[in-house]
């Protein structure tokens, strides 16, 4: 799935969004850009559902025609399992788009404090853009 | 036939026996030792799954739960925290928090009290604590013991549990485990629990003397909840390392700390 947009934003231009549950013993602020926001779209490759945070595979066509492979970190999987979440939330195959915070280190690709949206304009998950909101 | 009848008179004798234990069980000296410092009247019922109240704050290793510019910390704990780089803290690997970090780790608790005993499930990481209490009848840990957790020992006070925690082993995030300060096998934690209603109060008091000019303080409150414990955490230690990639070396060498390990095939065979 190409890139659709891969859009760099200001903090102060970041949507409000409702709070979200926390991990506060694995805090994502070492390790995410919390004044940047970065938004893509790809194709999953797997759902690692487990604690202390569940990692969705996303391959990702880049501009030049490269594949990368996007991380995205979501909150505890106890937490989602409250939600009614399970290891079968995502299917390899579909497409999805995701907006959050981008790795800090650069040359990586990774993404937490996610709002995920399906084609159809379902919205997946939506968390909170500030950071330590979730893990 | 004839041993069944000895053994259905031992079961009369030991069924007789374990009746007059139940019913002396109230007057029993074990039971007036585990209250030894407190009348019955001033225990405070803590049985139930507690989670933070609403208006907690977010653990940031900055502002909560301690203020760290504020903490009184002495010279080696700011050189160990300037010196320290942050995949190096063992939470990367699942090992479980500790108190006074792990009293505000935004995860749900159980507390069940025993006669000899206080247990604190914490749905984070599978961690159970027990609180001995007095007249419990165990020996206490030797001089050489430590423990990932401590031990803990505790007794009713005014309307409240008194848990006091020593003999942790060193924890390089012991202290905070956001602001990545130690504590050493020299900390003691003493929390008081109290409740109102359905609000559970815990005060977290901390001393370590390697560590701290001063013991330290915050409060922390809990409400009721309804729902049960998601057991087991089963932290995945793969899982828990998967974002290290994305933050930028501290040291220009960061093999210096971050050792490497060489790729299978190439490693010295002599």
């Amino acid at each position: 799935m190409r890139l659709r947009k891969l859009a760099i934003y200001a903090a102060a231009a970041g949507i409000l969004m409702p709070a979200s549950p926390l991990s506060a013993h694995h805090s994502q602020r070492p390790f995410y850009d919390y004044g940047q926001w970065v938004e893509i779209e790809g194709t999953v490759n797997r759902f690692n559902f487990g604690n202390p945070h569940p990692v969705l595979y996303l391959e990702v066509i880049e501009p030049d025609g490269e594949t990368v492979e996007w991380k995205l970190l979501f909150p505890p999987a106890s937490v989602l399992m409250r939600r009614g979440w399970t290891a079968e939330h995502f299917v390899p195959g579909e497409v999805v788009t995701a907006r959050g915070r981008p790795s800090r280190q650069p040359g990586t690709h990774g993404m937490a404090s996610l709002t995920i949206t399906r084609p159809d304009g379902t919205i997946v998950i939506r968390s909170g853009g500030g950071a330590s909101s979730e893990n | 036939m004839y041993s069944d009848l000895i053994n259905v008179s031992r079961y009369t004798r030991v069924a007789g026996t374990a009746l007059l234990l139940f019913l002396a069980a109230p007057y029993s000296s074990g039971t007036l030792k585990a209250q030894s410092r407190a009348n019955a009247s001033a225990i405070p019922d803590l049985n139930g799954i507690w989670f933070r109240s609403g208006d907690g704050c977010t653990p940031n290793g900055v502002t909560c739960p301690f203020n760290v510019a504020e903490l009184p910390l002495k010279a080696r704990a700011l050189g160990f925290r300037e010196a320290f780089d942050e995949p190096l803290a063992p939470k990367y690997d699942c090992v479980p928090s500790v108190v006074p970090s792990l009293v505000a780790d935004p995860y749900k608790v159980q507390m069940e009290q025993a006669d000899d005993r206080v247990v604190l499930t914490y749905e984070k990481d599978d961690i159970i604590r027990t609180v001995w209490l007095d007249g419990h009848g165990h020996a206490p840990p030797l001089v050489g013991h430590f423990f990932q957790q401590g031990y803990s020992r505790g007794w009713y006070e005014e309307d409240q549990l008194v848990v006091e925690t020593t003999k942790f082993t060193f924890d390089p995030i012991g202290l905070d485990d956001m602001a990545n300060l130690p504590s050493s096998t020299s900390k003691k934690v003493t929390e008081r629990y109290w409740r109102e209603g359905d609000l559970m109060t815990v005060e977290v008091t901390t001393e370590d003397p390697l560590i701290l000019n001063a013991p330290i303080q915050f409060t922390w409150s809990f409400a009721l909840s309804d729902e049960p414990l998601y057991l087991p955490y089963g932290c995945d230690p793969a899982l828990s390392k998967e974002a290290l990639e994305f933050l930028p070396p501290k040291y220009v060498d960061p093999d210096f700390v971050r050792i490497t390990v060489a790729p299978y095939g190439e490693q010295s065979r002599d």
